[in-house]
């Protein structure tokens, strides 16, 4: 590596670029999947009956049979627990407590509103799926817990790396915003890259690191560890539980329909939860949240709800905290800033489809990458890896292969395995991730037993077929139709099926232009390009 | 391969201890845990890139643990002197 800065930067670019591409676009492709979360897993979930719009809120609701259930429960199964809540639902058979139990996790019972009596675990008629949850996994930590939270930091971290040096090693920014050369082989390629890298560069920056920051204090654990030494106690960031100490006396707690009565008539919405800090002790506290909805979020970007703080003995108002509002504290303010900028819980379908095309553009950023960096050194070897050269290109073309159209196979894979396997299967959405997996590691041997043209050209046509055949899938599994979904107003549910068809429409279009194979030059320079511009 | 491991290795040690000194100027409590966290992560990728864009790896590996180790002491110092509170 020598040269001057831009040179450098450029290798710098190249090498983390190629090293990270593959695992970015797989953590793009399904964070961009996860925007619609929501519509997914309701899609997936054919046996769901759509919930009806809750009625504006009229003032505040009769809560005192729940309530004393509730309490009467947790005072004979939780005692000693350092907290209670109560999820308080007026008009329903039906309500939740949680507490937490000795080792500190949360536990939770279905309580009769009538009899107040524990009810017994349904067997739900809904099929089990982890629904678009499953993409929101992988995003996050590729369903394998820790490990993999690290290794999403990490590609984070050399993503951050590769947009910098890109923007450095990128002398015309603003003339390349303009540049698109199609058709043009190598040139299309590297025209595609910037493009798609250009137009969504502050988009990229704000997402990445704000993944990076949803997730700090995995991945800067000696911050804590500083706090711990100056403090000697153990810094408190992700326990769960009251904030506040016992006292060690005994305290009676006062009635809580009052307080939620309170809490309802400021924040103008249905009590969400009431949560008791020390319950039976005189330091006692009780927290009553508010329930956020599309109204209350309307013009806000922080979809926290509201809090009001109550003494638990006395019922003297402690503190309010209203929903939607800032905290004051900058960092803190500026964390849940990046919080919702990054998990969306604020947006509606508008913003969501910003960040769908968004997230899509950065997708084809790195697979426009990746394909660059073969369709280069097809043209003429630079020999980077001295005799093992032609191995390593055949790798990285496999790679490229099995992860840009052999993700995207296994994406839709996942969703044809929900209405493929049997209804009553143990542990059935665990079976849908093997299945998604399956397609993946399939996809990959194929992408390593066939020709790369062969191979783009195969999976790109598979994914297509499964894509516009997914309406089809449902009829004959569920029997419900697009027509119907349009018909009862379920945008949620028909928006699935018509994006499906429309990407299955892309990838048709680029397995139509993976060119013939020809060993010296581009083989599969052209399949994704349609897609990528 | 010595510039990747300073760059990897020193770059994050420069975070971390960055993170650790704005949060030490903060003072306790996880508000400013919060802050310097923000800090540490965006500090990383632009340390990296230093390490490359830096004449030698000798040169990164010695400017990122010098700094980490000021930094490092600079927090010890906020801590003594009480400078949170």
């Amino acid at each position: 590596m020598t040269g001057g800065l831009r040179q450098r930067m450029a290798w710098l670019h190249t090498w983390v670029g190629l090293w990270v591409c593959w695992l970015a676009f797989a953590i793009f492709l399904t964070g961009t999947l996860s925007v619609f979360v929501d519509p997914i897993s309701d899609w997936m979930r054919p046996e769901q009956v759509q919930e009806p719009a809750a009625a504006p809120f009229a003032g505040p609701l009769d809560h005192t049979q729940q309530l004393q259930h509730g309490l009467r429960f947790l005072e004979q199964h939780a005692a000693n627990s350092k907290m209670w809540e109560l999820w308080p639902r007026a008009g329903k058979d039906e309500f939740q407590v949680f507490w937490l139990n000795d080792k500190g996790y949360y536990a939770d019972a279905h309580l009769s509103t009538t009899t107040g009596a524990a009810l017994p675990e349904e067997v739900s008629a809904v099929r089990d799926t982890l629904g678009g949850q499953h993409f929101v996994e992988f995003h996050h930590a590729l369903h394998a817990g820790t490990t993999g939270l690290w290794i999403v930091g990490a590609a984070s971290v050399a993503m951050l790396v590769a947009l910098i040096s890109g923007v450095i090693t990128h002398k015309r920014i603003f003339k390349d915003f303009f540049t698109f050369r199609p058709a043009k082989g190598q040139r299309s390629w590297l025209d595609a890259h910037n493009l798609a890298g250009v137009l969504t560069l502050p988009f990229l920056f704000m997402i990445v690191y704000s993944g990076l920051a949803i997730s700090w204090s995995t991945y800067m654990p000696a911050i804590p560890w500083a706090q711990e030494l100056r403090t000697g106690e153990t810094a408190n960031v992700r326990e769960y539980g009251p904030e506040s100490k016992p006292s060690g006396r005994r305290g009676v707690l006062t009635s809580l329909n009052p307080l939620v009565h309170i809490a309802e008539a400021t924040f103008h919405s249905p009590a969400y939860a009431v949560v008791v800090n020390h319950p039976g002790d005189a330091a006692v506290t009780v927290d009553v949240y508010s329930t956020t909805s599309p109204e209350t979020q309307a013009g806000n970007l922080l979809s926290k709800r509201g809090v009001m703080q109550f003494d638990g003995v006395t019922g003297a108002l402690r503190e309010t905290e209203m929903p939607h509002r800032a905290p004051p504290n900058g960092a803190r303010a500026t964390m849940a800033t990046l919080d919702e900028l990054h998990r969306l819980h604020f947006a509606g379908s508008v913003i969501r489809w910003i960040y769908f095309v968004a997230g899509m553009a950065g997708t084809m950023m790195m697979a426009t990458g990746a394909v660059l960096f073969m369709v280069k050194r097809r043209q003429k070897s630079l020999n980077e890896f001295g005799a093992g050269t032609p191995r390593v290109y055949r790798i990285i073309d496999v790679l490229n292969v099995a992860t840009v159209a052999g993700l995207s196979l296994a994406c839709i894979g996942f969703l044809w395995s929900n209405r493929l396997l049997p209804h009553d299967l143990v542990e059935r959405h665990e079976w849908e991730v093997a299945a998604f997996f399956g397609v993946w590691l399939a996809a990959l041997l194929h992408a390593a037993l066939r020709p790369p043209a062969q191979a783009w050209r195969e999976q790109l046509w598979a994914g297509a077929v499964l894509c516009v055949l997914l309406p089809l899938l449902n009829v004959l599994t569920t029997g419900q139709h697009l027509l119907a979904y349009l018909a009862q107003r379920d945008i949620e549910r028909a928006a699935v099926e018509l994006t499906a068809i429309v990407i299955g429409a892309l990838l048709a279009a680029a397995a139509l232009r993976v060119r013939s194979p020809d060993p010296r030059k581009m083989a599969s320079a052209t399949a994704m390009r349609k897609a990528a511009s | 391969m010595n510039r990747i491991a300073a760059a990897i290795v020193g770059g994050y040690l420069f975070a971390s201890s960055g993170g650790a000194l704005l949060s030490a100027l903060n003072g306790p409590g996880s508000d400013a845990m919060l802050g310097g966290a923000l800090l540490g992560l965006a500090l990383y990728a632009p340390a990296i890139i230093w390490a490359f864009a830096t004449r030698s790896a000798k040169r990164a590996w010695a400017g990122l643990l010098g700094a980490s180790f000021s930094l490092a002491v600079l927090t010890a110092v906020a801590d003594a002197t009480g400078a949170a509170a």
